[in-house]
């Protein structure tokens, strides 16, 4: 199932291209980030331009013009209790209160980023040290320390300053360590030890670049309190002394007057707010690009059911639709699912039809990027939107076409008629809930009965998934378990409804051999006698054998050969299949040469014109390149996708 | 031909996890147990286990990435943990590495030439541009164009990325060179042309390879000599035609009767009970016992080492198949 | 569990030992001669040893440590000479309202700002996502002593439905319906800032949560939206929103500083500020220790709170 965002994002056209954008570019496309950039753009300016700009002398009282409101001549915002101009003090307050943050953000960012990336990094007892004494600052509220050490320096700019930088050194050194921490024991960490480079070589030129989007994200969330909290350390009497003002300490003064003269708080606050708005945004605009997980476009909420084409959306009248064949339990047609990220279409599932028998077993084989997931996944509405889209087809199961069906509709299908076991069972189980119930859940959905009776179906369930000490284990959380029984669960789960379909993503192709023997054991057994239908979806010939009665092989999108397993794997017809069987060692046949597809698949947003594996097969010529092959049937039950099987010439 | 260039003597690699806040229950988990190996120059060793089993310790030992907590590992006849600082760069271009996820061993914010140009800086006394000239070369070793020096490693696909690993690998000329399940993480058809580069590589440049798999059809296909490791032990040792044809360990046996094979659809496979136990709570006798077929009361009471030399394939077991 | 519980309150020890030293060591960086500080500028140099003696600031650095936590143990925090009485007795008396407060401000924004990270996440791009995200956005990038000034200005002034400031009123106060009255300005402007952060973390939490594997195995099942979202991937964000919950805490107790000197609220900030100003050190001393104990123990319950949720947490 990770399969269905690995899609082959490289060509040789596009390489180089594929993210799209440059982080400048993307920055730029978020409209609220840009206004970020523009408000704390103009705030640094000005306060930059400060000296330079016509303004009265920001500490000139004159009492005659006291307390002036805003849009009094002469003076635009006002005065204050003592008719200083307020416009005057408020950019030259700006100024203070900015150069006091960025200074000790600085202050904060440097001293707290040493900590992190040097604890990260050695880890053990220095680790330990360094960051048993961080913690000891976080013991503190936040204000607190600061307050504690302002009381001891003395109330003052400078001290205030260095109180907040002090209090924030914490958050850096905590989260640069985590990052240090994960990345210093990344393989390219040791590769470098493997170059021969020094610690200190390692550590300045391969972990700090790796490390600096942390850093640079601490900045911006931090870089916002630090004036917050210095204004407000000013506020009450302890920052800024006058005559000298920031934004903080104009409030505090002007608080005495609020109720007589309300613009001299509430402007500088308004300020203050302002500013601290604009450097959020932009910091939101910056952590988007910087954060890994957001580039990939990952933080979108999956809906519940995959998007479908608004012309397949099903109005109730249509959704019956006839059977084509009695013969079938499901029956897909020209199925395509395709995935919009950005202005690429991605055509991940590329007009795919099949026939699923009642009792049969069928295997969908393929690499990386076939397809074959998103396949399985489309069955029931699964595939995450965004970005995947269900683009034509149907899918019929028991006379309903699904494609279009409600959420309701698939609602009451998944987990219960057609059910999925997943690939990786640790990461596809809760890790907050026991293995019980969560089969528990899955009865309780699709079953009316009492509690009583659902706990003995779970443990039935367990026993006949051959866990030993079901009763104990079903008290079991996942991270418990060992990858079998974890798979065992997953097993279970699906079938505790008595389905009439499981639909198997690469089940055991996260486990050890010997334990993967066990589970397809498992699964035959149960299946054959169930007389369930099986959808087993897998990248492993040597599985095929075990479990599959037929066969279905995808590249790129498409199904390019199907027919019974025995007669596709010894008899491979398409060049694809043959390759892929030829290109794998055997197991008691250690001189066989293994013979390489030359080439990569080809992105399935790029696909050629004509036949998608022409570029790396023996057999193509010019035609293969020209036009669409469609796929033929050479005798009952057998079809392939190929011109020179098409022309009948093999 | 057969000259020794590595041998490893009763190494053992035991984790201490400290269970307790107070330390009071120390929790040992012996990763490598007891292992003896001998490598000869030129050789393919393929290291073969399931996950848990202590291959992937035992080579990060192999390359000073992890020293062992007893036991001695000799590279051309100098114990490796008597290597000094200055000696390092001499033994660091001698011995490498290829990891398993290609692209997590690149660093991301790195290009190409980059990333090969470090080892050369660093291992060798090469000049600005006998660098720039080996990366060129190197690139053509791999099979890679050129102009994708330029590049940075999420432009690549996993085979790709792993060829500029290999690449790295053989930068700076080494002899020897431990790969870490360098084809687990590739597609099938990747994996061929993985294969196959690393075949040619050693013939070109004479290289010695310790290959460490889970893939059984992969390492017969690939190496010489094969030892299977179970739960941090060696349990058998020998030529692999010999091993692959007749395993005299019960854990073999069944081991290679698991692999399911294109074509065969197997019945009734002998199939392992159970699963391993944890490795902190080890039995006191062979550490098999509990899930072989065969055990008495000897294999609960007692541990069986590999045997004498002359057998063949060695095996740890006291009633060899 | 419970050895869970006892382990993490051992562990407590040496994080208050930490906090005792931190506090000693930034008071001793104090400038100047604290026997010279009481004592004034026309003290004999023999007074001034005598004191020195009585304060046993003759003594090196670390004795003194011992003997100050030796009487911080005993209850004696000293006595603050602005107020003439015992620290301990001030601080007590003050640290019931700053709780009240404090506690109030964290029980709201625990509860906003889950709801609406839940909200803003699950109508991802809707219009309560634009609408709450840029509330939260106004609630990190407020200065909070600002807002309680302006929800002065507009609630008490102008529109007279708040008391201005203090607990309670003057006259016939006093009861639970006056303190709530009193209580519900400075509350909420304490809880505005929390609320953002704790909403903004939520919703990212949530987003990321939702991508998560087990989520596609719930729907698989074929389970409600709700009970995906809520049995399923609420619970697993909390694990790691509950820690923030607790730093949080501080962050509030922290900007109680602020509130009780905008509402004139009798708690320990309030105190904290005028001791600063006033250079009664042994009360900043006093105030800033039991404040920082409070939010230790604060977080100690946040931390069982986690584990009582997570399974795979051991220490």
């Amino acid at each position: 199932m990770s399969e269905q965002l690995t899609i082959e994002t490289h060509s040789k056209k596009k390489a180089g291209k594929t993210y799209g954008l440059s982080s400048w570019q993307r920055l730029r496309r978020n409209h609220l980030t840009v206004v970020g950039l523009g408000i704390v753009s103009l705030f640094c300016l000005i306060s930059l331009l400060a000296p330079l700009l016509p303004l009265p002398d920001p500490d000139a009282t004159n009492l005659a013009q006291r307390l002036l409101p805003p849009l009094s001549p002469g003076h635009f915002l006002g005065t204050d209790q003592l008719g200083r101009d307020m416009l005057s003090r408020l950019i030259w307050g700006t100024r203070v209160s900015l150069s006091v943050g960025i200074i000790a953000t600085l202050i904060a960012s440097v001293v707290g980023s040493l900590f992190g990336i040097i604890a990260g990094y050695y880890g053990g007892r220095l680790d330990n040290l360094l960051m048993r004494s961080i913690d000891m600052l976080m013991a503190f509220p936040y204000m607190l320390l600061a307050l504690a050490i302002v009381a001891a320096l003395g109330p003052g700019l400078m001290n205030a300053l260095f109180a907040i930088a002090i209090v924030n050194i914490p958050f850096f050194a905590r989260n640069v360590r985590g990052v240090a921490v994960s990345q210093a024991r990344s393989d390219y960490i040791e590769a470098a030890r493997l170059n021969g480079q020094s610690d200190s070589n390692i550590l300045f030129t391969e972990l700090l670049p790796n490390v600096m989007p942390v850093i640079i994200i601490t900045i911006s969330t931090t870089v916002g309190w630090m004036i917050l909290e210095t204004a407000g350390l000013s506020f009450l009497g302890l920052g800024a002394q006058p005559p000298q003002a920031d934004l903080g300490s104009m409030l505090g003064e002007g608080r005495k007057m609020i109720i007589t003269a309300p613009h001299e708080a509430t402007l500088p606050g308004l300020v203050i707010l302002i500013l601290v708005i604009g450097i959020n945004l932009l910091g939101d605009g910056l952590r988007d690009v910087l954060d890994p997980r957001l580039k990939s476009g990952t933080l979108v909420r999956p809906k519940a059911r995959t998007a479908v084409d608004p012309a397949l959306e099903a109005k109730p009248e249509e959704k019956q639709i006839t059977a084509g064949n009695k013969e079938s339990v499901l029956r897909v047609n020209e199925l395509r699912t395709y995935f919009n990220m950005g202005n690429e279409i991605y055509k991940a599932v590329n007009n795919v039809s099949f026939n699923l028998i009642p009792g049969e077993s069928l295997g969908i084989v393929g690499e990386s990027g076939s397809g074959k997931s998103v396949t399985a996944l489309s069955l029931m509405g699964l595939v995450a939107t965004p970005p995947g889209i269900i683009k034509s087809g149907s899918i019929c199961y028991n006379g309903k076409n699904l494609v279009g069906a409600s959420l309701e509709t698939l609602q009451k299908l998944r987990g219960n008629r057609i059910t999925y076991v997943f690939q990786d069972p640790l990461t596809t189980l809760n890790p907050l809930l026991t293995v019980g119930d969560q089969i528990a859940e899955t009865l309780k959905r699709h079953q009316t009965c009492s509690g009583r009776k659902i706990k003995d179906r779970m443990i039935e369930l367990l026993k006949q998934v051959q866990i030993p000490n079901a009763e104990d284990r079903a008290k079991a959380y996942p991270h418990e378990l060992s990858g079998g029984m974890r798979q065992r669960v997953g097993i279970a789960m699906a079938l505790a409804n008595d389905p009439e379909i499981i639909i198997a993503d690469e089940p055991t192709t996260a486990l050890d051999v010997t334990i993967q023997a066990q589970v397809l054991g498992l699964i035959n057994n149960l299946r054959k006698e169930r007389g369930l239908s099986l959808l087993f979806i897998t990248h492993d010939f040597g599985v095929v054998s075990e479990v599959c009665d037929r066969v279905m092989v995808m590249y790129a999108g498409k199904v390019v050969e199907a027919g019974t397993a025995q007669a596709v794997i010894n008899s491979p017809l398409h060049p694809y299949t043959r390759r892929l069987i030829d290109c794998v060692p055997r197991l008691g046949k250690p001189d066989k040469v293994i013979h390489a597809i030359k080439g990569l698949a080809p992105a399935v947003n790029d696909l050629p014109e004509g036949c998608a594996f022409a570029d790396r097969c023996d057999y193509a010529r010019a035609e293969c390149q020209q036009q669409q092959i469609t796929i033929t049937e050479t005798e009952p039950g057998r079809s392939v996708r190929c011109i020179r099987v098409s022309k009948g010439e093999i | 031909m057969n000259r020794e260039i590595l041998s490893l003597n009763n190494v053992n690699r035991a984790f201490v996890t400290r269970k307790s806040l107070f330390g009071k229950t120390k929790l040992v988990i012996n990763a490598v147990n007891q292992v003896d190996l001998i490598v000869n120059k030129g050789q393919t060793v393929g290291i073969v286990g399931e996950s848990g089993c202590g291959k992937s310790t035992l080579a990060r030992m192999i390359v000073l990435l992890d020293q062992p907590t007893e036991g001695s590992i000799l590279f051309q006849g100098k114990e490796l943990s008597s290597i000094e600082k200055k000696e390092m760069k001499q033994f660091r271009s001698k011995v490498q590495f290829v990891f398993q996820d290609p692209l997590s061993s690149l660093n991301p914010r790195k290009t190409i030439r980059q990333i090969l140009e470090t080892p050369l800086r660093h291992l060798t006394d090469m000049t600005k541009q006998e660098r720039a000239d080996r990366v060129d070369e190197l690139m053509t070793l791999v099979n890679l164009r050129p102009e994708f020096l330029e590049r940075y490693p999420h432009q690549f696909s996993g085979g790709q990325s792993q060829r500029i690993g290999i690449a790295r690998s053989i930068a700076a000329n080494p002899e020897m060179i431990v790969l870490d399940e360098p084809v687990s993480a590739l597609d099938v058809s990747v994996q061929a042309q993985v294969l196959n580069l690393l075949r040619e590589l050693k013939e070109r440049l004479n290289l010695t390879y310790i290959f460490i798999s889970h893939d059984l059809a992969v390492v017969e296909n690939v190496c010489d000599v094969v030892a299977v490791m179970y739960l941090g032990r060696i349990v058998e040792y020998g030529p692999r035609k010999k091993l692959f044809a007749n395993p005299r360990h019960p854990y073999t046996h069944i081991l290679l009767s698991s692999v399911p094979v294109p074509g065969k659809q197997e019945e009734d496979r002998p199939g392992l009970k159970g699963e391993p136990p944890s490795p902190s709570a080890m039995p006191p006798g062979c550490p098999f016992e509990p899930r072989c077929p065969h055990g008495v009361d000897r294999c609960k009471k007692e541990k069986p080492i590999l045997d004498n030399v002359d057998a063949d394939p060695r095996a740890a077991c006291f009633f060899p198949l | 569990m419970v050895g869970y519980f006892l382990k993490r309150l051992a562990m407590l020890i040496p994080v208050l030992l930490g906090i005792s030293v931190i506090v000693f060591f930034i008071m001793a960086l104090i400038p100047g001669d604290p026997a010279q500080a009481i004592l004034g500028s026309y003290a004999t140099a023999e007074n001034l040893a005598n004191l020195r003696a009585d304060l046993g600031l003759d003594k090196p650095v670390f004795q003194r440590y011992f003997i100050w936590l030796g009487n911080l143990l005993q209850g004696d925090f000293g006595s603050s000479y602005t107020l003439n009485r015992p620290v301990i007795d001030e601080v007590l008396d003050r640290l019931g309202p700053t709780l009240l407060l404090a506690g109030t401000a964290l029980v709201l924004c625990s509860i906003f700002g889950l709801l609406i990270g839940v909200i803003t996440a699950v109508k991802q791009y809707g219009w309560q996502d634009r609408f709450f995200t840029l509330i939260a956005l106004l609630g990190i990038s407020t200065p909070s002593f600002w807002l309680g000034l302006v929800l002065i200005l507009a609630f008490a002034v102008k529109l007279n439905w708040f008391p201005v400031s203090g607990m309670f009123a003057v006259y016939g106060g006093g009861d639970l319906p006056d303190l709530l009255y009193h209580l519900a300005l400075p509350a909420l402007t304490l809880a505005a800032v929390a609320t953002g952060v704790i909403a903004r973390l939520t919703r990212s939490g949530m987003l990321e949560i939702l991508r998560q594997d087990f989520v596609l195995t719930a729907r698989a099942k074929g389970l409600s939206e709700r009970k995906v979202i809520w049995h399923h991937a609420f619970k697993n964000a909390l694990v790691n929103i509950v820690p923030v919950i607790g730093i949080q805490a501080g962050f509030v107790i922290g900007g109680a500083v602020y509130i009780e000197t905008v509402f004139q609220w009798p708690g320990i900030g309030r105190m904290l500020v005028t001791a600063i100003t006033t250079r009664d050190i042994l009360l900043v001393q006093g105030g800033v220790l039991v404040v920082a104990t409070c939010y230790v123990v604060f977080n100690l319950v946040a931390d069982m709170v986690q584990h009582l949720l997570d399974p795979r947490i051991s220490i």
